[in-house]
């Protein structure tokens, strides 16, 4: 059930094309998965952290 | 639609296979929002008391409905069956705005009609599509309030404690519902250009967008967007919210 939800909505409808979006506490968890989908929709996505968790 | 700066217009399907269902859909904001849902792909009925201008999309049905009455709730659902099993979306928009008096000016007339469609609609349209959204164990409700069931102005007493009624209902119906993963949301409209307002006069129109932020009234399309995620399944853990699209008002 969850499952088809999130592939529903994997569809990248482009809704934040030629925006710049900076989020902390990026590198994992909560802020991993807002820069993915922020990305996803086609913005620019700075990522931040106080630890380098590595991206993905 | 009158796509504006920063609001999309383009086809994403994010309803797509969606039904559903908008009352007060001939004007305002469930004119909008019939065709937003339209647009991203929902099969849409937009019931209202009377017919509006044509509708830009073939996918909306329109339906003639009093949504206080439950024998117009139950012939509409008899109509929606007809073509579908049932609603995935219900938004119970359609509202008054009654005399707008206080309670020493008002009459029971009109505050009973108040009640009728803002109050009681909402009950008669939940119990007209749980059934079936219970049944499928999805759905998402959204019903229309307003800031005035938040915060109280001297005016319009039965148009406030309708639309308070609202927010509370809502809050009930998601606890009651969640378990069968209904979600029911309240939406919360300030200051909106719609046939209402324009109703209105024009003085205490002005007072209201001199007290929101934002310095305006609302398109019908910026709250129909507000709906859209609500209806949406990017929205499949929200419920039991309020969303105020107020232009800041009650901030």
């Amino acid at each position: 059930m969850v499952n088809q939800q999130v592939d529903t909505v994997d569809i990248s409808t482009q809704r934040l094309l030629g925006e710049v979006a900076l989020i902390t506490g990026a590198s994992g968890g909560q802020g991993f998965a807002e820069a993915q989908v922020v990305a996803r929709e086609g913005a620019r996505v700075v990522l931040t952290d106080v630890v380098d968790g590595g991206i993905g | 639609m009158n796509a504006s700066p920063g609001v999309r217009s383009n086809l994403s399907g994010r309803l797509s296979g969606k039904i559903a269902l908008i009352t007060g859909g001939g004007r305002g904001i469930g004119r909008a929002t019939a065709e937003l849902f339209a647009q991203e792909g929902a099969a849409v009925f937009a019931a209202d008391l009377e017919h509006g201008d044509p509708y830009t999309s073939s996918a909306i049905h329109f339906l003639v409905l009093d949504v206080g009455s439950e024998s117009n709730w139950i012939s509409a659902m008899d109509e929606v069956s007809a073509l579908y099993g049932g609603v995935d979306v219900l938004v119970n928009n359609a509202g008054i705005a009654g005399s707008q008096k206080a309670i020493l000016d008002e009459d029971l007339d009109s505050w009973d009609r108040v009640v009728s469609v803002n109050q009681t609609g909402v009950f008669l349209g939940m119990r007209a599509v749980l059934p079936t959204m219970r049944a499928n164990k999805r759905g998402s409700i959204i019903n229309i309030s307003s800031i005035w069931g938040i915060g109280a102005v001297p005016i319009a007493a039965a148009y406030q404690a309708s639309k308070a009624a609202v927010r509370h209902i809502t809050k009930h119906a998601a606890i009651a519902y969640g378990p069968d993963n209904v979600r029911v949301n309240s939406v919360h409209p300030g200051i909106v250009d719609t046939p209402l307002v324009q109703a209105q006069s024009g003085e205490s129109n002005a007072q209201v967008v001199a007290r929101t932020p934002l310095g305006r009234m609302a398109r019908p399309s910026e709250i129909a967007h507000a709906l859209l995620f609500l209806a949406s399944d990017e929205s499949s853990f929200v419920t039991g919210a309020e969303l105020y699209v107020d232009g800041g008002y009650l901030a």
